[in-house]
């Protein structure tokens, strides 16, 4: 059987043991960090963050970078957008609209209008070549129609000025061969 | 007014606040402190790793994300039973 302690201590006695003891355990328990330590902690804290707050700049800067970037895409995809709203033109024989893009956006009446006259100036354009490309063509004509007649192969001149004068109606002979 | 988590704090501290760092230390420093000395016994060897514990702490709170359980929401795990290491 047990007993119990007060039983046989009481008193005085027994309340400074019970002091004595609960003294010590609240000692045991209110056992904290010297406050060298505390500080040393502390001060490693501020270490740290007069640290980071030093390198912030930086990763601002990073920030900055990656919208300046994104406001570049954007801007260019953008341009791009816009220069293909306006009609596809291909240089083929002077400036000839390429209708059958499948890319190209639809036409307005607006951009009928500019296709029309685009067209025109690409056939002034062609004929304005052709009639310049023809001058030499004409040039060496006559000149093989000289040899042939000094060569006196008159039959055969005969077939080639009236293929000449067929071909270029508008254009004078030379005394020569005007007869 | 509500008393703040750790949580809270050490983002707040992340973020250059030097207080929220001085109210977790105050919170945490006695428990940390009496249970390194506990398993250590010994004062001058307690005192390092009480030092070197909250170094690690402090360099790593640039990165912290407040998703792994610390502290207080550490001590109660789901099942009832008790967790954690700061108590």
């Amino acid at each position: 059987m047990t007993s119990d302690p007060r039983d046989q201590q009481s008193g005085p006695e027994f309340e400074q043991d019970l002091k004595a003891v609960r003294s010590a355990w609240s000692g045991l328990e209110q056992t904290d960090p010297p406050e060298l330590l505390n500080q040393a902690v502390l001060n490693t804290a501020r270490r740290e963050l007069n640290t980071r707050r030093r390198s912030r700049p930086l990763r601002w800067l990073g920030g900055f970078a990656t919208a300046t970037v994104i406001v570049l895409a954007l801007t260019i995809v953008i341009q791009q957008d816009q220069q293909q709203t306006t009609p596809v033109l291909k240089k083929t024989n002077g400036f000839k609209l390429d209708q059958t893009d499948p890319a190209a956006p639809p036409v307005t009446a607006s951009d009928a209008a500019v296709m029309a006259v685009a067209e025109e100036m690409s056939d002034s354009l062609a004929e304005s070549e052709k009639a310049t490309d023809s001058i030499p063509e004409a040039d060496a004509w006559i000149e093989r129609l000289l040899l042939l007649r000094e060569t006196h192969q008159d039959e055969l001149l005969i077939q080639e000025l009236t293929a000449f004068r067929e071909a270029f109606p508008g254009y004078t002979l030379p005394p020569e061969l005007q007869d | 007014m509500r008393e703040r988590s750790d949580e809270t704090l050490m983002m707040a501290y992340a973020d250059g606040n030097m207080e929220a760092f001085e109210l977790l230390y105050s919170r945490h420093r006695g428990p940390l402190y009496r249970y390194i000395l506990r398993q250590v016994s010994d004062a001058a060897t307690a005192n390092d790793l009480f030092q070197g514990s909250w170094e690690k702490i402090i360099k790593a709170s640039g990165s912290y994300k407040p998703s792994a359980l610390c502290g207080r929401q550490a001590e109660e795990k789901p099942d009832g039973t008790r967790n954690g290491l700061m108590r």
